[in-house]
């Protein structure tokens, strides 16, 4: 073994480098290190067999399944669009504001007349 | 969203969510049910992301979260059927064996073990995009992926180093 192998690099350092966080320092330390080098080669193993496991397709009843599920539902969620002007009119705030400025003003007129 | 750019995104990336939710149940009427429900929320959303790899990751939190409240709202149930057992591990498209182990491998995994390494290494994001994805520090996903990956060494490996 060389100097650099006398010391090894922590399983999750050389983890982290085979997985893409490449490191000089380990770099260099796996061309010395029989031990070091065996488990990155182990994790870039596992790395090619699970990127390479095949995917399946989308099966055609499950397709159907969302596209008239995801219609139905969103058109059947889905307001009219209204005008925004309206729409502010009859939000909870607006109409609360309103009503109290109305009861202000009957009390007002009541008070004037009276 | 019109039904044009709702066709859109089905058409770009069911395959991949599809898979994606299938690798994490490991049961295919979990999995229409939960990508059915992920693609209504999809539907519904007035604004989704407009850029490719924004939209991809995007899409790929709903999906994980749908699958997430499907767990919580059937816990029991949802649990003994996601039991990723090694014979439905396998219940996969490919029987080979090389593949059948590797399936039988993964079946150990948590479902959040499970979700970080497709996420990484069969979609090939980053640490930091899996974390926002997942809603996770950086950090925290690395050490998952870490031990993840070690317990799937521990198994794959005649003679462990």
């Amino acid at each position: 073994m060389t100097q650099a192998s006398d010391t090894h690099f922590t399983e999750e350092e050389l983890t982290a480098h085979a997985m893409g966080e490449p490191s000089a320092s380990i770099a260099a330390h796996l061309v010395g290190c029989v031990t070091c080098a065996k488990l990155v080669e182990q994790i870039g193993r596992l790395k090619t067999d699970i990127a390479e496991l095949p995917d399946e397709d989308v099966p055609a009843s499950v397709r159907r399944r969302i596209l008239s599920s995801a219609r139905f539902r969103g058109h059947a969620s889905r307001r009219k669009p209204g005008h925004p002007f309206l729409d502010w009119v009859r939000s909870p705030a607006v109409l609360i504001v309103g009503a109290m400025l109305l009861l202000f003003l009957l009390y007002f007129a009541y008070v004037s007349l009276g | 969203m019109d039904e044009a750019q709702f066709n859109r995104i089905y058409e770009a990336y069911s395959r991949k969510l599809y898979n994606y939710v299938l690798w994490v149940t490991r049961s295919r009427p979990m999995c229409e049910d939960i990508l059915q429900s992920a693609f209504v929320k999809v539907w519904k959303y007035p604004m989704v992301p407009q850029v490719e790899r924004e939209l991809e990751a995007w899409l790929f939190t709903v999906v994980r979260n749908t699958c997430m409240d499907h767990f919580r709202s059937n816990s029991r149930h949802a649990r003994l059927r996601t039991e990723f057992s090694a014979e439905s591990a396998h219940s996969h498209i490919d029987d080979s064996a090389e593949n059948r182990m590797t399936w039988e491998m993964i079946a150990g995994l948590s479902e959040d073990d499970r979700t970080v390494i497709y996420l990484h290494l069969k979609m090939g994001y980053n640490y930091r995009e899996v974390g926002r994805i997942m809603e996770m520090e950086e950090n925290a996903v690395r050490v998952r992926a870490f031990r993840a990956l070690k317990k799937l060494r521990d198994q794959f490996v005649e003679e462990p180093v």
